[in-house]
């Protein structure tokens, strides 16, 4: 089971990668009750109104992007990446992601994000792995947009 | 199950969806207030254009506000606030917003809020916390303290917005459109007195004494009533980038009958184009401008366009600075407002500024203290009705100890 997280009127991470089948919880670590939905068609899902941890967790069955957010905080929005890749994850601050024991091979690799305009949301390219560490790398194009940032005064009611 | 285990079952889940959906905030604001006026405050029937006037140094309210907000279905929810100034309104304590807000699930990247009942229109860019107080400094932008003043949409507002994130656009794009009544008053303040800088707001039931009498049997301004038998109007279109980057321009028409005189106020036909960005920067630094520019009429005229027409305008420009549990904020107000029909018969002339300065210290989530410095200079030349010279300058400084819980 995964977990998103809601810290501050975010979702937390912004992006979650998991594998298709993967049941996720919803978790809502704030003081007001949130309302998370989603119309992608990859799965379609409404969490009526809640505090604390949802009763039931989502599962994402088909592979796919799913934008979710929040019904009631108009600025909420994270995505989830579902994938029937073997090995997948997202990268740190510092934009790397490790892969490890993989065996001796050849791969196709993408990497996906939101933070650019859409057609430039997939990158791909091919490499052969053999016994030795290999490092592959994407140049993109253009910086990446900021995250959606967090809501952290509780004072704040303009949604 | 018997009957106990139910009720106790039942009472459970209420009091799960009770916690679960409902938010009640309650607010004292106290104020020691330092003023340097020759005027007296408006709320006091004078000319002047902050909350406090030359004689109000000391110890005052500045509110109590009750807000409540929750769900009382999942995709249905309410507000309601009610504040309480202490300067001898009609009701000691009286509602200034409550309304229900539809906001069914989207199934497409185009999802719709409808609300009903008595709220604010979407024109303010500084009043966003609990309760519609500015969240950057006491006293909002004579703009939206007008707005706080006399203006409450009463009817019915819906909004259409295309979400960007599905398509992977960083901004949202809205349209919202209202049709209201019981505003036909609006404009009265501000033909008599011009703009002001404070944060005081207009209950639903309110009252102001008129700044100036001209009928002694009806000494204070009722806002909120309908005359004519006319909705009013107004459309606008907002756009919100990356979550909080926001643009809005909107135009607003109360569509009042001049010819309408035989009430306690006359109509007043007032319309209005409203426009306003804020803008997010580094370092936690907020810009808010926001421009505004209508006339507002009043009157029986041969073309109904009124007797009298004040013309009216007015901006800011805010720049404010949030460093960890402190806020900075400085603000420059222009106001006019000019009578370009009727003046020889009332001129309600205003061409002043204002320049307000205020720090914000958050302690924890239960108390706030906020210190705030205002210099309103201009003139106003219906001071001259009442012997008054038209020019001023006022100063206030006010201390304000705020506790919610």
């Amino acid at each position: 089971m995964a977990e998103m997280d809601q810290i501050d009127r975010q979702f937390s991470p912004y992006v979650l990668a998991i594998h298709t089948g993967t049941p996720v919880l919803f978790a809502n670590n704030d003081s007001v009750a949130h309302q998370v939905y989603s119309f992608s068609p990859p799965k379609r899902f409404e969490l009526a109104l809640y505090h604390g941890r949802p009763r039931e967790p989502v599962v994402f069955d088909r592979p796919g992007i799913v934008t979710v957010g929040c019904n009631i905080h108009d600025n909420m929005v994270g995505y989830l990446y579902v994938t029937d890749a073997p090995w997948f994850g997202t990268t740190g601050d510092d934009g790397v992601w490790t892969g490890r024991d993989l065996p001796a091979g050849e791969y196709e690799l993408q990497v996906w994000t939101p933070l650019l305009p859409p057609h430039e949301w997939l990158h791909t390219q091919s490499i052969a792995l053999g016994d030795q560490a290999t490092r592959a790398s994407f140049k993109l194009k253009r910086a990446l947009r900021p995250e959606p940032v967090p809501i952290k005064d509780k004072r704040v009611r303009d949604y | 199950m018997r009957l106990s285990s139910l009720a106790l079952a039942v009472s459970m889940w209420m009091l799960g969806q009770s916690a679960l959906a409902h938010e009640i905030t309650a607010q004292i604001d106290l104020r020691a207030v330092v003023v340097d006026s020759p005027l007296d405050s408006f709320t006091e029937g004078g000319t002047g254009q902050l909350r406090f006037g030359g004689d109000d140094d000391g110890l005052r309210l500045g509110a109590v506000m009750i807000d409540a907000a929750g769900e009382i279905v999942d995709t249905v929810r309410y507000g309601v606030t009610a504040r309480a100034t202490g300067d001898g309104d009609r009701n000691p304590i009286d509602l200034t917003e409550a309304y229900l807000e539809w906001r069914p699930y989207a199934s497409s990247p185009l999802r719709w809020k409808t609300r009903a009942g008595a709220f604010y229109a979407p024109i303010s860019l500084e009043n966003r916390s609990v309760g519609w107080d500015s969240l950057y400094s006491i006293s909002a932008s004579a703009i939206n303290t007008w707005m706080g003043e006399e203006f409450r949409t009463i009817g019915l507002e819906t909004s259409l917005t295309a979400l960007g994130a599905p398509a992977g656009r960083n901004f949202d794009v809205s349209i919202v459109a209202s049709a209201y009544g019981w505003n036909d008053p609006a404009g009265i303040l501000l033909f008599q007195r011009g703009w002001g800088v404070h944060d005081r707001q207009t209950a639903l039931f309110g009252e102001l004494p008129r700044p100036l009498v001209q009928d002694p049997n009806i000494p204070n301004i009722e806002f909120f009533d309908e005359v004519d038998g006319r909705y009013g109007y107004y459309a606008g279109v907002e756009t919100r980038i990356s979550g909080s980057h926001v643009l809005r321009a909107l135009h607003y028409d109360n569509r009042g009958d001049t010819a309408e005189e035989d009430a306690r106020e006359p109509t007043w036909l007032t319309r209005f184009d409203s426009f306003g960005a804020r803008v997010e920067l580094p370092l936690e630094i907020t810009a808010i401008a926001q421009y505004m520019q209508g006339d507002t009429a009043v009157g029986a005229s041969a073309d109904g366009r009124g007797f009298i027409i004040v013309d009216f305008e007015s901006w800011f420009v805010l720049m404010s600075q949030q460093y960890g549990r402190h806020r900075y904020t400085a603000r420059y107000d222009r106001m006019n407002t000019e009578t370009v029909r009727g003046a020889r018969f009332f001129d309600s002339h205003q061409d002043a500024d204002a320049w307000t300065v205020a720090y914000l210290f958050s302690f924890d989530d239960h108390w706030q203290l906020a210190a705030e410095a205002i210099r309103l200079a201009g003139s106003l030349r219906q001071r001259a009705e009442i012997g008054l010279p038209a020019r001023a300058t006022e100063r206030l400084l006010q201390l304000a100890a705020r506790y919610s819980f």
